[in-house]
């Protein structure tokens, strides 16, 4: 499982303290919800899975006295069992309570990154930290695994392939929580995503422009709990101006061909024969 | 109200480095834009759910402190990723508005050795300034100050990205400039300056210091507009975002990694003689309003002039046809074929258009009256 970690110390501004993730992928949905509160966003494509959780609040403060967030972003190409009981560890507490929190998770990542190793960190932050930002994070998610009951959330579960439902619904939480499951076992491709701006409408509107499924989590209540997100409408294009005149022009062609050859052929024809 | 969307979004480019009030600034603006200034009816709203939510957002995190009744000046959070706010003007005239939207991103991408694996973000930031029509320039007042005299105020160009900001408006000024049949407007606007007025429930009058640094320190930037688009206007709007604060304190914070030390400031809460509550009290922030109204509306109104005159042309041309003497047979062919008909016809739906957007172009002029005689508050200057 690869591990980057982005947060900023009192002066240095945000910034990864290892490498930085080839692609800044989350920024699909930037319109749609504030990285600067929690987010939560599950992405699963052809080459694995990749998770965002923005804005994990820290205990260290900046030069300006903002409270400073962590924000952990992770990927895997192949499946491995531990790494996947970790992130569902992580999905299962953010999504603990009727508000999306990242709850424990905040204090376990500071007892791992205490300002004064954190800021040695960003002093030289850079492919080279990677093995050790890593190794913290994976502590920290392997105690909160640890600490967490195994919970099978509500039995009911939702269905549809791509829906919104309201965050506050314990059936929406527990059936998003399932859907990431399948993600990282490869059984589901697609988002699961917990935005904060973006109300169920929006959602849709996302959804009609891509081809993935996509289940979102929303701050919007919903009678029923959640709704169903049409697939993208295929679109059946009607033939434009400029191939109808084609046809046509070429129609008049052929016509004025046929037309043209009778007319030039029969005197050819032997005077006996008619 | 008629559809916002009507042609493309005008947009407002914002430049400036990490922490210096943007985002602020941005929603300031909104909350001033909500009220209709009197006699107008100019108003400006979010266009939508994502931008409304995200204005209440950042607000319950400005107006917590009121009731702690501790200032914090690191209250609101950085920005992470660039969002665009989008919102709509109301013109106050038959319905008519404007689109417009304001790119918000992290400050720290003007920087280059901030910008790290982000270039392409700050790539797109950058193109968004560049075309804007408005450019607005916020400066931090108490850095400039509050430094004054200070040996490290030589960090000032490194912290506030003066050359950066530089660079971007000279994008911004040749583009404008290759559009100099558009007015082009440009607002500097020192924010956190409640200690620098006696206008707000601040104590001593400082504004003339205030301008004096904002000419030295942004000189640069504001030659560099005047050279690349010489007929921009420059304003210069201060900004109490806050209001009842008061410059404490500052110091100078090392940087761990050996770079240019971070200035950090402290306020304190100003009491009110009654005990009550502390409330937002904005400054200064109409004049931004309507400096972006007039302008935008000035755009629109000679958009909808060029329109109404070729509509008034087209329809003269049509009548024209229609009673044109062309000799005898061909006169009595148009007339049998439905060409006059047709002609007469096409007059009379251009002259509607015409009439129609005439209307319009004078409601808007009589709009930019009413905005030019609201006039400028007392702290505004052309620069
Ligand atoms: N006293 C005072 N504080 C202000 C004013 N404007 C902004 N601030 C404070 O300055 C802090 C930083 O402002 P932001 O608007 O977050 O700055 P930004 O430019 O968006 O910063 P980035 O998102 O990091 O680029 C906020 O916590 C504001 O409360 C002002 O006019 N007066
Ligand atoms: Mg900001």
């Amino acid at each position: 499982m690869r591990t980057h970690v982005l947060t900023r110390g009192v002066g240095a501004d945000y910034r990864f303290l290892g490498s930085v993730p080839a692609t800044r992928w989350w920024q699909e949905f930037r319109q749609l919800t504030s990285f600067e509160r929690p987010t939560l966003l599950v992405h699963r494509h052809a080459e694995g899975w990749e998770l965002y959780a923005s804005a994990v609040p820290t205990e260290r403060k900046d030069r300006m006295e903002t409270v400073i967030r962590m924000s952990l972003v992770l990927s895997a190409s192949e499946f491995v069992e531990e790494d996947a009981d970790l992130v569902l560890a992580l999905v299962g507490e953010w999504l603990a309570g009727a508000e999306p929190s990242p709850g424990r998770l905040g204090t376990l990542l500071d007892e791992r990154f205490p300002a004064e190793d954190t800021e040695e960190l960003l002093a030289g932050s850079g492919p080279d930290n990677d093995e050790e930002v890593a190794g913290r994070v994976r502590a920290a998610l392997a105690q909160l695994r640890d600490e967490s009951p195994a919970d099978d959330g509500e039995a009911e579960t939702i269905l549809a392939e791509s829906w919104a439902g309201a965050v506050t619904d314990a059936v929406v939480r527990s059936s998003f929580v399932r859907r990431v499951r399948s993600m990282l076992n490869a059984d589901a491709c697609g988002w699961a995503v917990q935005l904060t701006l973006a109300g169920a409408e929006d959602v849709g509107a996302h959804h009609a422009q891509q081809d993935e499924p996509l289940v979102a989590l929303v701050n919007e209540r919903i009678p029923g709990g959640w709704i169903e997100l049409a697939p993208k409408a295929v679109r059946r294009r009607r033939p434009g101006t400029v191939v109808i005149w084609t046809i046509a022009v070429a129609t008049a062609i052929v016509i004025g061909l046929i037309t043209w050859v009778v007319h030039v052929w029969q005197p050819v024809v032997p005077a006996g024969s008619r | 109200m008629t559809a916002p969307a009507e042609g493309t979004s005008l947009r407002i480019g914002i430049i400036g480095p990490t922490r210096i009030g943007k985002t602020t600034l941005v929603n300031t603006l909104l909350r001033a834009g909500e009220t209709a200034f009197e006699q107008t009816d100019v108003r400006m709203r979010w266009a939508d759910h994502m931008t409304e939510r995200k204005i209440l957002e950042q607000r319950a995190e400005l107006e917590g402190w009121r009731l702690s009744k501790q200032f914090n000046p690191g209250a609101l959070r950085g920005t992470d990723d660039a969002f665009v706010f989008r919102f709509v003007l109301e013109t106050g005239f038959g319905g008519l508005s404007m689109r417009l939207d304001a790119m918000d991103y992290p400050g720290g991408l003007v920087n280059p050795a901030h910008r790290l694996g982000r270039e392409a973000e700050w790539e797109e930031c950058r193109a968004f300034i560049a075309n804007s029509t408005v450019l607005v320039v916020p400066a931090d007042a108490a850095m400039l100050m509050e430094t004054a005299g200070d040996e490290n105020r030589h960090h000032l160009p490194a912290i506030l990205t003066t050359p950066e900001i530089e660079d971007v408006a000279r994008d911004w000024a040749r583009n404008r400039h290759q559009h100099r049949h558009e007015p082009a407007l440009a607002i500097v606007c020192p924010v956190r300056t409640e200690s620098y007025f006696a206008d707000n429930g601040g104590r001593r009058d400082r504004s003339d210091e205030l301008l004096e640094h904002v000419r030295e320190v942004y000189r640069d930037v504001l030659k560099v507009i005047r050279a690349e688009a010489p007929a921009t206007r420059i304003h210069y709007c201060p900004v109490d975002t806050v209001g009842p604060v008061e410059f404490l304190s500052a110091r100078w914070l090392p940087d761990v990694a050996g770079g240019h030390p971070h200035f950090s400031a402290k306020y304190r809460v100003r009491r009110r003689p009654d005990g009550h509550p502390p409330e937002i009290s904005t400054a200064g922030i109409d004049d931004v309003l309507v400096l972006l109204a007039r302008h935008l509306i000035d755009l629109r109104h000679r958009e909808l002039d060029v329109t109404a005159r070729h509509h008034r042309t087209s329809a003269n041309d049509w009548a024209a046809q229609a009673v044109q003497d062309l000799g005898a047979m061909r006169n009595v062919w148009n007339t049998v074929s439905g060409k006059r008909r047709k002609a007469r016809r096409m007059a009379e739906a251009k002259r509607l258009e015409a009439v129609s957007a005439e209307e319009q172009v004078s409601g808007l002029a009589g709009q930019l009256l009413r905005l030019a005689e609201l006039g400028l508050g007392p702290r505004h200057r052309e620069l």
